[in-house]
């Protein structure tokens, strides 16, 4: 009887309330990142307090180490975690919607060699891989964005191809290329515009995973110490020994942050993915033999 | 053992989100037992929906109104469970499209033996040598070989034998063949012709396809629907000598052996179906009063049914 | 037939040896990339610790002949097994990556077998009552847990079964007592079912994601329908006919899925200071350990070239279609 409840409950907390909540959670997070200096007491560098204090009402989060306000440097490491995720995303979606594109519009031989290509940067590990450029470049959180795109185009690449492939069939492009428009426009007026929402919903998950990466690779100690990173906060925590400490408050919040806008990007991202596929969606029970 | 089929009113509506479609409308058909009764019309008409209706395979979503009756047993008010006791036992389909009907990664015998484990209860070898004793019934080559084999191995013809074969397992009364011919060359079209006729020749069938020379071989009468609708009835020799209704006759025409004339125009779709006749806006004889009022079915002569106003 | 099927296994085995090559050029070029002369000054730190492999890297790699020679000896190196060799622990790379194997396979092992059957299991009951508040239920739950990366169920565990309830051990493979009893596995299995939990954890929603769809997609299929129309029970369409053609796609998966554990378990295995592959890559970023960098990422493509391969070969022995071939 209570599962039923429960159940029901869910079925009323609809695609359309969580996709709403995501775009809630995600919006207040840009809004935290560019008002920062206003929601803060604190400059998040600053000396302010003594080392390791557990939360009060001067310091809502206590401090670290070396004294610095958590709360502070929780609400300004909102930014690169942002930009990781959004830039990052954009730059590999670009990618793939680029070589996708261009592979499912020619097809023939050019499909053949780009695909080939997207297999094998598919099959070579690429956290492994970015870990050892990071070694060789040392690079902030712009270069990690560019670099974890350019890895990760493959995957967005693969299924714009499959779309584009079954769109550059229609009659509608036969019909404007027999007209004598160039490729790029038809592969920019015509064809892209129909894989937005694709592309959109790719978007979001991409800019979830990288989030989520960006912050593990603050974890392990790469990225800009200029910046302040969730990762690196958790890193910092770490090897203060805040762990065996159980010092909830300087480990906690980082990665709650993180875990809850991943969660909000999870939301807008299926609630689209409903909107725009219903085949897979939970209300279809038809056969489509 | 004798009562065969009666349907009365049967209506089958699909909520497709707001949209209400209703893909039968108010159908009465009656099959005795040991008749063969073929269903004739274009595709999307409703004719395999109505065979899924008479099976209860449809969406439970799906509404269902009227009433079935098979020897007796009123299917549209039994429970599932009955139903599901009747399936394959005392009715039996052979579903359309036998390649992608077929599952793929088990042997063509299993998949008959598993029929015949359940409706016959044999099992191990005792359900071999049945199977096997099936496949040779259908015609199949080296049975005792075959039945190790892969619905991919075989071809459309074949894999059309196994589908009669498996839906013969549980010695049906009642048999629905839907589109048994489709998409099969003429030599191996005609074989299965021949052996539908074979194997129904103690039993009552519905035959449901479009192609009305198939089903002029093996039926003793013949309805034709059109958009959902039964528009006309009768035995085999009166649908083709003296055909009624203006759709009938268009279909006549349109057979190769008669000349292949095509029905000008398209039929409305289901999902938005006119007042009046649904056939009016490609018949040649329309009147005023077909564009607003429906037509209903009469008997017209002696076991010959037909909806249209030319005849009322 | 036959040849067929050679024509295949030929064209994988040479697609294999084609990603694995590029992937030894790409940490031959980084090696060589590396600004202020790397290796150069890799060399006297290496010959600190030990004299004997500095001079065996020299020359082995060839370090003062033209770059194409340095190329093709380093492709014949590391094809016969001489990965370079570690500063940070003075031995040879591959035999320290594979000591540190093992302990990561101990927890991807179990982790892997328990998530596959937990995903498919509610996969597949998802994807049968699709549409049901069940299914709707178990989808939002698992786009929740999805969401949430592996270093925060880590973290959550370690505070929460570590810290505060005091069930588990913060860390490490073997408590303090092992340094005067010697290992006990049953100890070993206490510090490692944390990590295995939350191992597992993160990968259900995946796995259970793939087979839900593969549910839904086997459910439309037309063999459904006439096992409805024979008169099979529901439960024996679900074993014989739904869940065998559902499963074949998740033979792919799975392999993907325990390949992408092992070369993504740094998250888990640092947090709990567990001794394997994951902590090794920590500590070699921390040291800037480039040769063990490298060979890291040389055996993680390797994981993935296997994986797939395995995938490939599982899935010819299952799938009729693609053992029996047609006979027509």
């Amino acid at each position: 009887m209570a599962w039923q409840i429960l159940a029901s409950g869910w079925d009323l907390m609809d695609r359309e309330i969580f996709f709403r909540a995501g775009l809630a959670i995600i919006g207040s997070a840009m809004l935290i990142a560019i008002f920062a200096p206003f929601l803060t007491a604190y400059a998040p560098d600053e000396f302010c307090g003594m080392p390791l204090s557990e939360p009060s009402s001067d310091h809502l989060l206590g401090t670290n180490d070396l004294g610095q306000d958590i709360f502070s440097r929780l609400i300004y490491g909102t930014r690169a975690t942002l930009i990781i995720g959004f830039l990052g995303a954009l730059i590999g979606v670009a990618t793939g919607t680029l070589i996708g594109t261009v592979a499912g519009y020619y097809g023939g031989r050019t499909d053949e060699v780009i695909s080939r290509f997207m297999d094998v940067m598919m099959t070579i590990p690429a956290f492994p891989l970015l870990l050892v450029l990071s070694v060789l470049l040392s690079p902030g959180i712009y270069v990690i964005s560019l670099l974890m795109g350019l890895l990760g185009g493959s995957h967005s690449g693969r299924v714009i191809r499959s779309q584009v492939l079954s769109i550059a069939e229609t009659n509608h492009i036969l019909g404007s290329r027999a007209l004598g428009l160039s490729d790029a426009y038809i592969m920019a007026r015509h064809i892209l515009p129909n894989i937005m929402p694709l592309i959109t919903v790719k978007y979001v998950f991409s800019a979830q995973a990288f989030m989520l990466m960006g912050v593990g690779l603050g974890f392990l100690g790469i990225g800009d110490v200029s910046v302040i990173d969730w990762g690196q906060m958790i890193n910092h925590a770490y090897s203060s020994g805040a762990f065996a400490l159980g010092m909830w408050w300087w480990i906690g919040p980082p990665g709650l942050a993180v875990t809850v806008l991943s969660i909000g990007l999870a939301m807008i991202g299926f609630g689209l993915e409903e909107r725009l596929n219903p085949r897979l969606s939970h209300r279809n029970v038809e056969a489509t033999a | 053992m004798s009562d065969g089929l009666r349907i009365r009113g049967l209506e089958v509506t699909f909520m497709n989100g707001q949209e209400k479609v209703r893909a039968v409308n108010s159908v009465d058909l009656c099959i005795h037992s040991g008749e063969k009764l073929g269903l004739i019309g274009e595709t999307g008409c409703g004719k395999t929906i109505l065979g899924m209706a008479i099976m209860r395979l449809l969406n439970p979503d799906t509404l269902i109104r009227g009433q079935i009756t098979c020897n007796g047993t009123s299917i549209t008010s039994i429970s599932e469970e009955e139903m599901r006791q009747m399936r394959g036992r005392e009715i039996a389909m052979i579903i359309q499209q036998s390649l992608t009907s077929l599952n793929p990664v088990i042997t063509v015998g299993r998949q008959i033996a598993e029929a015949v484990e359940l409706h016959q209860g044999l099992s191990g070898r005792e359900a071999r040598a049945e199977v096997i004793r099936l496949l040779s019934e259908v015609g199949i080559p080296d049975p005792e070989i075959r039945l190790d084999c892969y619905p991919h191995e075989f071809s459309g013809g074949m894999n059309e034998r196994v589908m009669i074969a498996m839906a013969l397992a549980g010695n049906p009364s009642f048999l629905i063949a839907d589109e048994p011919t489709t998409g099969l060359d003429t030599t191996v079209k005609n074989r299965i012709i021949s052996l539908l006729k074979d194997i129904s020749h103690e039993r009552s069938m519905l035959f449901i396809t479009h192609d009305l020379a198939a089903a002029a071989e093996i039926c003793d009468r013949i309805a034709v629907m059109y958009c959902g609708e039964i528009v006309e009835c009768a035995t085999t020799e009166d649908i083709f000598r003296a055909p009624l209704h203006p759709y009938t006759q268009g279909l006549l025409a349109s057979m190769p052996q008669r000349g292949l004339r095509p029905i000008r125009g398209t039929g409305p779709s289901l999902a938005a179906v006119p007042p009046g006749c649904r056939f009016c806006n490609r018949c040649r004889e329309s009147r005023d009063c077909c564009t607003t009022e429906h037509p209903e079915l009469r008997e017209k002569r002696k076991g010959h049914y037909v909806r249209c106003f030319l005849y009322d | 037939m036959k040849s067929l099927r050679n024509n295949y296994f030929f064209k994988r085995i040479t697609y294999c040896l084609l990603v694995f090559v590029i992937s030894m050029s790409i940490t031959f070029a980084v090696l060589h990339l590396m600004p202020g002369n790397y290796i150069q000054s890799l060399l006297p730190y290496l010959a600190d610790i030990n004299p004997e492999f500095s001079e065996l890297f020299k020359a082995k790699f060839g370090l003062d002949r033209p770059i194409i020679e340095q190329y093709l000896m380093y492709l014949s190196n590391i094809l016969q097994g001489n990965w370079g060799y570690s500063f940070q622990y003075g031995a040879p790379v591959l035999d320290v990556i594979t000591e540190k194997l093992v302990w990561t396979l101990i927890i991807i092992l179990p982790a892997t077998i328990l998530s596959v059957l937990a995903g498919i299991a509610i996969g597949a009951y998802s994807g049968w009552k699709n549409g049901s508040n069940t299914d709707i239920c178990l989808l939002n739950t698992m786009v929740f847990v999805g969401a949430v990366p592996s270093y925060w169920w880590a973290i959550m565990a370690i505070l929460v079964f570590s810290y505060s309830l005091g069930l588990f051990p913060l860390g490490g493979f073997v408590s303090l007592d092992a340094l005067f009893s010697g290992i006990n596995p049953i100890d070993v299995l206490h510090h490692a079912l944390l990590p295995i939990l939350v191992l597992t954890l993160s990968s259900i929603p995946g796995t259970y994601y793939f087979m839900r769809n593969s549910m839904l997609m086997t459910l439309g299929e037309g063999y459904i329908l006439t096992a409805r129309a024979k008169g099979v029970q529901e439960r024996d369409i679900l074993r014989h006919h739904a869940l065998k053609n559902a499963m074949l796609p998740m033979i792919t998966i799975v392999s993907l899925q325990c390949a992408h554990m092992i070369t993504g378990s740094i998250f888990i295995e640092t947090i709990f200071s567990w001794p394997g592959m994951g902590l090794l890559t920590f500590d070699a970023l921390s040291a800037r350990d480039l040769p063990l960098l490298e060979g890291i990422f040389l055996m993680d493509t390797l994981v993935v070239i296997a994986a797939n391969f395995v995938a490939d070969i599982l899935y010819g022995v299952a799938d009729p279609r693609v053992r029996v071939g047609s006979h027509g």
